[in-house]
């Protein structure tokens, strides 16, 4: 889902780059408020994290196989904002280091895999919280978020190029999304199970303070 | 004035494990003393305190003569800490970059750091690593690193927490070595349960439950 | 354990890995630029800025084979673009092709051409950079045009802390392997749901301990860097050369 450079037009891919920064930056500056220096170091070693657990791999149907993107389970474990300047890392080095998405569009691709997940999804997993309590609710949560962010990932990522003129969204729309409706279900899988694992052994990691 | 000076050392940790519990302990210039101790007995809480990590509770720590509490910047450019895992000590890219940090840190020119990496680096015996990127050496290197990366702010004490955990014994005899040149030029004070770190070191003492239980004055009495 | 999957080649020497990363960096960018902003329909533009980033390329002794494999990672797009090209384009039926049962319009084929050539020597270019930095002297230009420190940090730890967590990953897999061979795949989500679970809790504690060396060492909360960089006359060089190429570009053909 990295949208290489040239996929988009001017106007697409300036708009979702001023957005990105313009979150990126807030959540920087509330971050630095909120943790003070301590979250200098943390938040490095959690994009290192998230960076190995994207290439494990897990099996799905026909010999492909799919891996996590980890927006949701991020924010789930430190917050929205802290959660949004550890993704925003790793798509930066993903597009510089590994040609896995462009410059011009890495705005885009920014919001799609990563805000989309950490802002959105933890909105989504906080709203089931309220709902089903316990550690259930927190597991069905970010299940259903994990799920839903990379729908939503996918179905953005389908206007933005027809908004390009690049693909018609008839066509981009349906690819994509039924696509992702798969993949998301692995999202949703690892993201449940990390939570279930960290819940029956450091149920304290769960408890760190937010941002 | 004494290298360090500690009176009645209290911690405990916000969860409410006591770790220190009444730690009184002098230090002379130009010594080298070993805390030995089981796990958990209070060795890294007492070594945190040495460059004022932990924050102090009860009790008076003096370090050449400054009082932790009201000059906890000077302190640190004093003390060189040298954790266990040299991966928590080299979070920079390059060698270069950790050595430098701490002097960077201080304030100092740029020329004078770069005379400090490679004064420090050479210290260790690795000249010419500068450009190296860290997690390309090998543990023994790293370790050396380690040991450079608080060297380069020239400390008067070095504090090192377990420094030859993990060696293979090629690696342990030439670092044993290392170590006995340093011990020449400062102040030590090396937490372990090795007993050629005792053999290193003028007095050996033996810390329990918070407590210092005893100075061993001779290795063998450490298994009456 | 050597990792060199980040940023391979980076270390072989040739006039274009000498060269000064800011210089390399402002060259990307501008090249980006130039190739997003130049019409499609001026087709021989783009051949000179491909004849440009092959010769460096071919400059920079990076095997072509690696770097033109490297590229294929835009070609789900492209396909992804190309299904869709039978219902673009509108009406334009004077130009259009029939492909099969299906009618290309002049103008689809331009939007799909649009991304194929963009989108490759976009990335191409961008490969002959991290396949000619390292990752720290990378950051290192980053650092000195002023993008924030904050993010070299973090970065910074990002790029030192991968390879601890890969090689983590790499012995609980093999501790794995070592007591369950093969899995069936709901065990196997389970299973890779406790390796991540168990590696984000030593991540975690992991960050405290840096944390605590790095205060040990003085750091107060202001990032203070240091770098190794000055330009050299091959900097100039290069950079007044690649600008007047490009400009000869846009001006004469």
């Amino acid at each position: 889902m990295h949208i290489p450079d040239g996929f988009l037009s001017v106007a697409v891919w300036a708009s979702l780059w001023v957005v990105a920064m313009l979150i990126l930056v807030v959540a920087v500056w509330r971050t630095n408020k909120k943790l003070g220096d301590r979250h200098v170091p943390l938040l490095g070693v959690l994009a290192a994290f998230i960076f190995a657990a994207q290439m494990l791999n897990v099996p799905v149907a026909g010999g492909t196989s799919g891996h996590m993107l980890g927006g949701v389970l991020i924010a789930v474990f430190v917050g929205p904002l802290a959660g949004s300047i550890v993704m925003g890392s790793i798509f930066g080095v993903q597009a510089i280091f590994f040609q896995d998405g462009g410059i011009t569009t890495m705005g885009a691709n920014i919001i799609n895999m990563g805000l989309i997940g950490t802002i959105l999804g933890y909105f989504i997993y906080q709203s089931v919280k309220k709902v089903v309590k316990g550690d259930r609710g927190m597991i069905i949560g970010a299940g259903v978020a994990a799920w839903i962010a990379v729908v939503l990932a996918s179905a953005a990522c389908a206007f933005e190029l027809a908004a390009s003129g690049t693909s018609p969204l008839g066509i981009a729309l349906p690819a994509m999304v039924g696509i992702h409706v798969i993949i998301g279900i692995i999202e949703a899988a690892i993201t449940i199970a990390v939570i279930s694992f960290v819940l029956k052994t450091r149920a304290d990691l769960l408890k760190l303070p937010k941002i | 004035m004494k290298a360090i000076e500690i009176k009645n050392l209290h911690y405990t940790y916000p969860d409410g494990t006591k770790a220190l519990r009444g730690i009184n302990l002098d230090v002379e210039r130009e010594e080298s003393i070993c805390l030995i101790g089981p796990n958990g007995s209070g060795k890294s809480t007492l070594l945190l305190h040495l460059n004022g990590i932990l924050q102090l509770q009860r009790g008076r720590v003096r370090v050449i003569g400054m009082d932790l509490r009201k000059k906890t910047r000077e302190v640190r450019s004093k003390v060189g800490l040298v954790f266990q895992n040299p991966d928590d000590q080299m979070f920079m890219p390059t060698v270069f970059e950790d050595v430098a940090f701490g002097p960077v840190n201080m304030g100092l020119s740029e020329w004078e750091v770069k005379r400090r990496v490679r004064k420090a680096l050479k210290a260790v015996g690795l000249e010419r690593f500068e450009h190296r990127s860290s997690h390309h050496l090998s543990y023994g290197e790293k370790k050396r690193v380690a040991i450079a990366t608080v060297l380069s702010m020239e400390p008067e004490i070095l504090v090192l927490d377990e420094p030859t955990l993990a060696l293979d014994p090629w690696m342990k005899k030439d670092f044993m070595k290392l170590l006995k040149e340093l011990k020449k030029h400062h102040t030590m004070v090396v937490a372990g349960h090795d007993l050629d770190l005792m053999k290193l070191c003028n007095r050996t003492y033996l810390l329990n439950d918070g407590k210092i239980v005893k100075e061993i004055g001779k290795k063998s009495e450490i298994f009456k | 354990m050597k990792h060199h999957f980040l940023d391979q080649h980076s270390n072989l020497h040739s006039p274009i890995h000498v060269l000064d990363p800011r210089v390399k960096i402002i060259a990307l960018f501008s090249f980006l630029f130039f190739i997003i902003f130049t019409p499609i329909t001026q087709a021989p533009k783009f051949a000179f800025y491909g004849a440009l980033v092959f010769s460096i390329i071919l400059i920079s002794r990076v095997p072509l084979k690696f770097i033109l494999k490297r590229s294929s990672v835009i070609v789900p797009f492209v396909l992804l673009v190309a299904v869709g090209l039978p219902f673009l384009g509108g009406g334009d039926a004077a130009g259009s092709y029939n492909i099969g049962i299906f009618r290309i319009t002049h103008s689809a084929l331009l939007i799909f051409l649009n991304v194929l050539v963009k989108s490759w020597l976009c990335v191409l270019a961008m490969i002959v950079l991290t396949t000619t930095t390292p990752f720290p002297k990378l950051l290192n230009g980053f650092q000195r045009l002023k993008l924030p420190k904050i993010f070299i940090m973090i970065l910074s730890f990002m790029y030192r802390f991968i390879f601890i967590a890969i090689d983590e990953f790499g012995r609980m897999r093999r501790a794995r392997d070592a007591r369950a061979p093969s899995l069936g795949r709901i065990q196997h989500v389970k299973i890779v749901g406790c390796m991540i679970g168990t590696l984000f809790a030593k991540s975690y504690e992991r960050g405290e301990r840096v944390y605590t060396a790095m205060r040990s060492r003085g750091f107060n909360g202001e990032i203070k860097l240091t770098h190794e960089l000055e330009f050299k006359r091959s900097d100039i060089f290069f950079f007044s050369s690649f600008f007047s190429l490009l400009i000869l570009i846009l001006v004469v053909v």
